[in-house]
C-alpha cells in the first residue's frame, strides 16, 4: 500500500503560504512542492514519528486543510523521489540500517585521523576545565608528565598498525593528519617534544598538523607554526579582554588575554588558520558586540583564515547552572536575533552553519550535488585515535585520562592492543544502534548526537542526544533556500573543532 | 543513482531542488563514496570550511559535486 515514507521531511517556508520543501532522509532529495502536494503526501503518513528516548521530537509543521488528491504524474515523481512508498514501516526500516550499515563501514576503512596529547598539563587554571582535577589533586600528579621521545617511536609504530586494520596498507604515502591536545599542547617547554613529533610523522611521510590550544606559549613555536608544518589552531576566548582575564586564568590569578592576542596575530601572520571558538551561555552572549569590537581593534577580519564560531556551554559539572545554557537550538535563535541587528556579528559562525552551507551548496548545484550523510555523529566512532603521553589510547577527547574509557594501548614494540569491547561500544555507535534514531526522518543528517552528552542524559552510549536538530534543520535548509532565491553569495569563512 | 528531471509535475508543482537522487535498493560502491560525510572527515585540504560536529579540525565532506 502506498504510504508516506518514514524519513520524509517536511520544512516551511517563512513568509511562503504557497510552498514548502520537503527533504528525504536517505534518497538525498530536495523538492519545493506546493502546499497541496505537501499536504496530500502528510495525508498518507502510517503514524506518527515515535518518540525519542528523552525529550520530545520538535513538531513538523502542521499543515491544514482538505486532503487534496494529486495526478499520477506527481505521485510517480514523489515516488522517485522517495518521499512515498510500497514498503512498510519495518521493511523500509531494514533498507535504512542496511544503508546506514554500509555507510559505517566505509567510513571504517578509510585512512584513520590522529591526536597526541604531549601532556596532561597545563599553564591555565580554569575554574570550568573538565581535566581541572588533574592539576589541583595531587593524585592525578602522575598525568602530568611530557610525552617522551620513546613513546612517540612507540605510537608512530602503531599507527601503522592501526592504518591496517582500517585496510590501509604499509606504504600507502597517504597523508596523515594529526592534532595536537591537552592539558596545553603548545607549552614552551614541549617545544623539544613537539617538534620530535613533527620530525617523525614527516620522516614517514606527508601530514597534516593542527592543534587546540590556549595560545598563551605560540610564540615558542613561531617557526613550527606554517601551512607546510602546524596549519591549523583552534583558540577559545572567554569574551571581552577583561571578562576573558577573569575566567581563563593562570595560577597566579593573572589574565592571558594580551598574550594570546599577540601570539593570534603572530599566527595569522604567517599564514596559520586560526579558529577561534566562543563559548556561550545567557550570561554572556550579550558580551559578544565587545568580542567582536576587539577583533576588530585587531584588524583580524581581514585574515581570511581567521574565524571564529560559538558553541553553547553544556552543564557537565556543578558549575554550571543549568538555568544559564542555551541548548544548540536555542543559542542559533538567540545568535539570529542578535546578527539581525548588528551586520558586525557576522565575522561569527552561529552554530547551524554549517547545516545551512550543506544546503545551499546542493541548491547551487542541481545537476550533481547531493548531501553528506551522517551515519556516526563524529570521527570517535569511525577512525580516530587519541594518544595520550603513556601511549594510551583513546577515542573521544572528553574522555581521555579516564582508564575505564580507554579503547587501547600501544606497547613496547609498537603493537597495538585493543580493548575490544570499549572499542567496540565507540565504533558501533552510529543512528542504527539505538531505536530512536533508527526510526528518526533526521537522523542521517544529524548522526544520533553526541555520545559523551547522551551519556551525560541517559546514562548510555547509545541514546540518541536530539539537541533541537529537527527544528533546527529545518530553520537552516529554510534559510538556505531563502538566501538561495534571494542570490546572497555563500558565506565559507568559519571553522570549529567541536560543536559540544 | 535514479536521475529527475527538474519540474515535474504538469502544474508545477513539483520542484526538484537537486536532479539526482540515492535509490536506497540499487546503491553502487559509488553511490556510497558520494554522499559518505561519516560523522565528520577530518581536516583536509580540500575541505573549503570547517564545521561540525566533534573531534577533529574538521570538515564534514560538503556534498559532492563529482
Amino acid at each position: 500500500m502506498l504510504r508516506t515514507s518514514s524519513y520524509t521531511i517536511y520544512v516551511d517556508l517563512p513568509s511562503n503560504d504557497e510552498d514548502m520543501l520537503l527533504v528525504h532522509g536517505y534518497t538525498g532529495a530536495f523538492d519545493k512542492v506546493s502546499r497541496r502536494v505537501a499536504t496530500y503526501v502528510r495525508s498518507l503518513e502510517a503514524r506518527r514519528p515515535p518518540k525519542p528516548l528523552y525529550g520530545d521530537w520538535s513538531p513538523e509543521p502542521f499543515l491544514e486543510g482538505q486532503t487534496p488528491s494529486v495526478s499520477e504524474q506527481a505521485i510517480d515523481v514523489l515516488k522517485r523521489r522517495g518521499y512515498l512508498t510500497e514498503l512498510s514501516p519495518e521493511e523500509e526500516e531494514e533498507v535504512f540500517v542496511k544503508f546506514s550499515t554500509d555507510l559505517h563501514e566505509l567510513q571504517l576503512r578509510q585512512m584513520p585521523t590522529y591526536m597526541i596529547m604531549p601532556t596532561y598539563n597545563c599553564n591555565l587554571r580554569c575554574s570550568y576545565c573538565f581535566q581541572d582535577h588533574m592539576r589541583t589533586d595531587s593524585r592525578f600528579n602522575h598525568l602530568l608528565k611530557l610525552i617522551q621521545p620513546s613513546m612517540v617511536d612507540r605510537i608512530f609504530k602503531g599507527m601503522v598498525e592501526i592504518e591496517e586494520m582500517h585496510g590501509v596498507p604499509e606504504g600507502s604515502r597517504q597523508q596523515r593528519t594529526i592534532g595536537f591536545f591537552g592539558g596545553e599542547p603548545l607549552l614552551e617547554g614541549s617545544r623539544p617534544m613537539v617538534q620530535y613529533i613533527l620530525d617523525k610523522a614527516f620522516e614517514m611521510g606527508p601530514a597534516f598538523f593542527w592543534a587546540v590550544t590556549n595560545g598563551t606559549d605560540l610564540h615558542a613555536y613561531e617557526d613550527l607554526l606554517s601551512p607546510g608544518k602546524i596549519s591549523a589552531l583552534q583558540i577559545t576566548i572567554d569574551g571581552p579582554p577583561e571578562e576573558h582575564d577573569r575566567r581563563r586564568i593562570y595560577a597566579d590569578g593573572s589574565g592571558s588575554y594580551e598574550r594570546i592576542a599577540r601570539n593570534i596575530t603572530m599566527a595569522l601572520d604567517r599564514g596559520i588558520s586560526i579558529s577561534i571558538r566562543l563559548n556561550l551561555d545567557r550570561n554572556n552572549i550579550g558580551q559578544l558586540p565587545g568580542i567582536i569590537d576587539d577583533f576588530l581593534a585587531h584588524g583580524w577580519d581581514r585574515y581570511p583564515l581567521f574565524s571564529a564560531y560559538t558553541a553553547p556551554i553544556r552543564a557537565e559539572n556543578e558549575k554550571t547552572d543549568a538555568k544559564t545554557t542555551f541548548d544548540t537550538w536555542e543559542l542559533d535563535q538567540a545568535l539570529a536575533e542578535m546578527f539581525a541587528g548588528d551586520s558586525r556579528l557576522h565575522l561569527i559562525s552561529r552554530p547551524d552553519d554549517a547545516i545551512k552551507l550543506g544546503a545551499r551548496r546542493i541548491f547551487s548545484n542541481p545537476g550533481k550535488a547531493m548531501p553528506s550523510f551522517k551515519e556516526s555523529f563524529c570521527s570517535a566512532h569511525t577512525r580516530m585515535y587519541i594518544f595520550d603521553a603513556f601511549a594510551d589510547i583513546y577515542a573521544c577527547w572528553e574522555k581521555t585520562g579516564d582508564p575505564t574509557v580507554r579503547i587501547g594501548h600501544v606497547d613496547d614494540d609498537g603493537k597495538i592492543s585493543l580493548n575490544v569491547t570499549v572499542n567496540h561500544l565507540w565504533k558501533s555507535r552510529t543512528v542504527t544502534s539505538n531505536p530512536a534514531c533508527r526510526k528518526c526522518r533526521y537522523a542521517l543528517h544529524c548522526g544520533g548526537g553526541c555520545a559523551i552528552l547522551a551519556l551525560g542524559r541517559t546514562g548510555r552510549y547509545h541514546a540518541n542526544f536530539c539537541d533541537g536538530f529537527a527544528s533546527r534543520f529545518r530553520a537552516s535548509v529554510a534559510e538556505a533556500y531563502l538566501e538561495h532565491v534571494q542570490g546572497k553569495e555563500i558565506q565559507t569563512r568559519g571553522g570549529r573543532v567541536c560543536d559540544q | 543513482m535514479a536521475e529527475n528531471e527538474n519540474r515535474t509535475d504538469e502544474s508545477s508543482e513539483i520542484e526538484s531542488l537537486n536532479q539526482e537522487v540515492l535509490d536506497a535498493d540499487k546503491l553502487t560502491p559509488e553511490d556510497l563514496e558520494r554522499v559518505s560525510g561519516g560523522g565528520c572527515t577530518d581536516f583536509t585540504a580540500t575541505c573549503e570550511r570547517f564545521s561540525g560536529s566533534c573531534t577533529g579540525f574538521h570538515d564534514p565532506k560538503p556534498p559532492s559535486e563529482s
